[in-house]
């Protein structure tokens, strides 16, 4: 078989692994890998390169991680960064200068119609 | 993104702390092992988690909530983790002749023979040591940047594809054709150090 064949497949490995190969070419490849030596133990070394990384432990943050990242977020901010803000930091400037507009001509327009 | 997820954006945006430790406290593992996979130095990932959620503090009030909490913050450390890489290259902060060693004394271990090759076939059994954990660490290390990201979010976080691309911003396609290269090229590093 010349070497594109055996290409063409290798090209399919991951798809393969993953199973989302359609189910065509999944059932071509392993008909090939049944036959290929070559190519079933290059799959053999591909999926065992994969389990290998799948298989890591998985990492945990340091147990008072919550609290250094606070620490740090305080210390950068000088004590600020926390803390719940002012209606005026929440609302945009721009909807207190409507409201402030809507509340002048409201009593502008009571007074005059006084 | 989840009504949950929304309530605690809200309060997030307020400065509450007790939302910030609760969103710490959710996402501080799955943002931890990126990054150690990632660097594969705990020190470094650490103080990288440290500047993940201080940025994400820093910029919630730019978070549109577009995405799912989990893959802006997915973005923001392989962000990170891109600028550490290459200010680690720059300072050459690779200690290759202490993993080599180890290599060796792993690869002795196991009769010589290649950790990518036969002995990983069973890849339960050859993980139990912790010298071959070091030795896939490695050769994660050893790929380049953007090869490393994808198998980290691929295979050892187990995202989906869909996910992978809303947090690098590439296509389907491209991020399919990348973690494949980056399979064979780990393949390869695996035999290698044998």
């Amino acid at each position: 078989m010349p070497d594109e064949s055996h290409d063409a497949f290798e090209a399919d490995f991951s798809d393969f692994y993953d199973r989302t190969l359609s189910e065509v070419r999944a059932k071509e490849l392993e008909a090939h890998l049944a036959t290929c030596e070559r190519c079933k133990a290059e799959y053999e070394r591909f999926r065992g390169a994969v389990g290998a990384v799948s298989g890591l432990g998985r990492m945990a943050a340091p147990r008072d991680f919550d609290d250094q990242v606070a620490d740090t977020i305080r210390r950068r901010s000088a004590g600020k960064f926390f803390g719940r803000r002012a209606f005026g930091d929440r609302v945009p400037f721009e909807i207190l200068a409507v409201l402030a507009l809507v509340v002048v001509a409201a009593v502008y327009w009571f007074i005059r119609s006084r | 993104m989840s009504l949950r997820e929304r309530l605690l954006l809200r309060r997030l945006r307020d400065r509450d702390e007790r939302a910030f430790r609760e969103m710490v406290e959710a996402y501080q593992d799955q943002v931890f092992n990126l990054l150690f996979r990632m660097i594969g130095k705990r020190e470094e990932a650490e103080d990288l988690a440290q500047e993940v959620f201080v940025t994400v503090f820093k910029s919630i009030d730019q978070f549109r909530g577009e995405s799912k909490l989990s893959t802006w913050l997915y973005r923001i450390a392989a962000n990170h983790c891109k600028n550490r890489i290459k200010y680690l290259a720059r300072r050459h902060d690779r200690s290759t002749s202490q993993l080599d060693e180890t290599m060796e004394r792993a690869a002795a271990a196991q009769g010589g023979a290649p950790v990518g090759a036969g002995r990983i076939d069973a890849p339960d059994q050859a993980l139990e040591g912790a010298e071959t954990e070091r030795i896939v660490q490695r050769a994660i290390a050893d790929l380049d940047e953007d090869h490393r990201l994808v198998i980290v979010l691929r295979d050892i976080e187990e995202l989906a594809y869909e996910e992978i691309c809303a947090i690098t911003g590439l296509p389907e396609g491209t991020v399919k054709s990348r973690l494949h290269r980056a399979r064979l090229a780990l393949k390869e590093k695996l035999a290698k150090y044998g």
